[in-house]
């Protein structure tokens, strides 16, 4: 069943202490595909996020990647797979330039060299990234004193260096002006279709722009799951997002 | 030329001309800054690269001395062997210690180097039979080679020079490699280095070992300056005072650390001549100078934190 899909997030459960924060989760997703993940403040979207990304371990379940099961790979391992991610908090290094900070964004589970210049590590493809992205005219500035738009634009650009064959997306265009969420979703909207990609984004019309499938999770069990148009439509989603809970 | 290396080829020119032009005393202090300058970078490597701040670089230092020590002058073996055999001791216990401390943090990173260095100073008293206890092992001396006696404190000079220079040298190399900008990268947020593909509990360990290396060749001058290898060296004052020094000279860059050993040799040579409380008073100073400059005297020199790491990860 998981052979052909690129996710398949099989009865996946979590719990800190008495908190239920994920529970019973099962998320399909297909090769190629552009799936948005939605849901209010502490759903467990992000802890979703970070059991496929192998920073916490689930409870119960299993996560398959293209058909591997990968619930007791370390991060790094999962990486090297093929999966990337963004953070909803930017998570760089402020004290450096852009240009190194990209210099860092493929590791390949190796230590790196301990005597050639970081510089050595960018190469054509990576530069190109990043002019993809609108950052050559801040490649030598600190990442310290760029904009929150440009943050993020780098952040996209470390996580698309990598060639990501699932690429995860947490609320990407959070904090970024009309502008900025429109060249985003270019950039998005252009990624090649061998990238799988699944989005968390609270900017609906950006979430439904994007995605051809829309999953909703709710107090960390999926609620529903459909078409743009079919979510846009759903009573129950719709109860969600104007307060009128269901449990 | 760039401002760094200018100074490094000033700082070369004045290490080849101090043991010719400086007295006895000049020399023998020069020595003490080099030694003491290599410790301070081995610190510097953890607590600017790394945010890990150490209290067992002096232990490794220690261990050198008292392997050689122990073989040269209890079993008789050349400088020539034991040398190496001592480099190798330390690092393997650098080795050990940086795996015992791999998954730690801040605090307990501090607390965990302060329990295992003062293991290792409790066994030096304890173990009489091998360590000479409280009063150490005498007679350690460097030989002569083709006519030139190495203990001679400007011929030592001249060497300690040349070694500490290389590996200075080799740190600036190590700070602007990959390696270098990961270390960075890990103090900054290790779970996102993860995320794209890095080691980073290796990365960590290496680091570790290379700063144990360098504090270990830093022992090996220490214990032929001294002619004696005792407990002393391995105290906590020790590593408090290798700490201090880091820190008021500026433990982010490269050279900060050897600037805050100038300032506490020379201040504790000029201090003590016009006072006997110049402890009490070379305190004072220290403490004006972390509340004045938190981030040490390169704060002086306009070089923040970003500043510095960014010229010494960019400049290559």
């Amino acid at each position: 069943m998981s052979e052909e899909q690129a996710l398949n997030v099989a009865g996946v459960a979590k719990s800190f202490g008495s908190l239920v924060v994920a529970s019973d989760v099962h998320l399909s997703v297909a090769p190629g595909e552009r799936r948005g993940l939605i849901g209010v403040n502490g759903a467990g979207k992000t802890t979703l996020f970070n059991m496929i990304a192998g920073e916490l371990r689930p409870d119960r379940g299993d996560i398959y990647f293209f058909g591997e099961r990968i619930t007791a790979d370390s991060v790094v391992r999962r990486t090297l797979k093929g999966l990337g991610r963004t953070y909803q908090v930017s998570t760089l290094v402020p004290a450096v330039s852009v240009r190194a900070n990209l210099a860092l964004a493929r590791g390949n589970g190796r230590l790196p060299s301990l005597w050639r210049s970081w510089r050595n590590a960018l190469d054509d493809a990576l530069m190109e990234t990043a002019d993809q992205l609108g950052l050559t005219p801040v490649l030598d500035d600190p990442v310290s004193e760029l904009s929150h738009g440009t943050l993020r634009q780098l952040e996209l650009a470390m996580v698309l260096a990598r060639r990501p064959r699932l690429l995860l997306l947490d609320e990407p265009a959070a904090g970024l002006s009309r502008a900025e969420r429109q060249g985003f979703t270019e950039v998005i909207r252009g990624l090649p279709r061998d990238v799988t990609m699944v989005m968390i984004e609270h900017d609906m019309d950006m979430v439904l722009d994007l995605s051809e499938r829309i999953s909703v999770l709710h107090g960390g069990s999926m609620f529903a799951e459909g078409t743009p148009e079919e979510i846009a439509a759903h009573e129950g989603v719709k109860d969600i997002y104007l307060g009128r809970a269901h449990e | 030329m760039s401002n760094e290396r200018a100074f490094i080829v000033g700082l070369v020119a004045l290490l080849a001309v101090w043991p010719l032009l400086m007295g006895d005393y000049a020399v023998s202090q020069g020595n003490r800054v080099l030694m003491y300058s290599l410790l301070a970078l081995s610190f510097s490597i953890l607590a600017g690269r790394l945010g890990w701040f150490s209290l067992c670089q002096t232990t490794f230092a220690g261990i050198s001395g008292y392997v050689i020590a122990i073989l040269g002058v209890n079993h008789g073996w050349p400088a020539g062997a034991v040398i190496p055999v001592a480099i190798v001791v330390a690092v393997a216990f650098a080795a050990v210690f940086g795996l015992l401390t791999l998954r730690s943090r801040a605090v307990s990173f501090l607390m965990l180097t302060l329990a295992l260095g003062q293991m290792v100073w409790a066994l030096s008293f304890q173990w009489v039979d091998v360590t000479g206890g409280y009063n150490g092992i005498s007679g350690v001396r460097l030989p002569v080679v083709l006519g030139i006696d190495l203990g001679n404190d400007r011929v030592f000079f001249a060497v300690l020079a040349a070694v500490a220079v290389l590996i200075f040298l080799g740190v600036r190399r190590l700070y602007q490699s990959s390696f270098g900008l990961l270390l960075l990268g890990i103090q900054d947020n290790e779970e996102r280095m993860r995320a794209l593909g890095h080691p980073v509990y290796l990365a960590r360990f290496t680091a570790f070992v290379l700063a144990g290396a360098i504090a270990a060749v830093a022992g090996v001058f220490m214990v032929f300056d001294m002619g004696i290898m005792s407990p002393s060296p391995l105290g906590l004052d020790h590593a408090v005072w290798v700490l201090t020094a880091a820190v008021v000279g500026g433990y982010r860059t490269l050279w900060g650390p050897a600037l805050g050993v100038v300032i506490l040799v020379v201040l504790e040579s000029v201090v003590s001549q016009f006072t006997d409380r110049h402890t009490m008073v070379i305190g004072l100073v220290l403490l004006l100078c972390i509340l004045l400059m938190p981030r040490g005297l390169a704060e002086v020199f306009g070089q923040n934190r970003s500043r510095s790491a960014k010229s010494e990860t960019a400049s290559s």
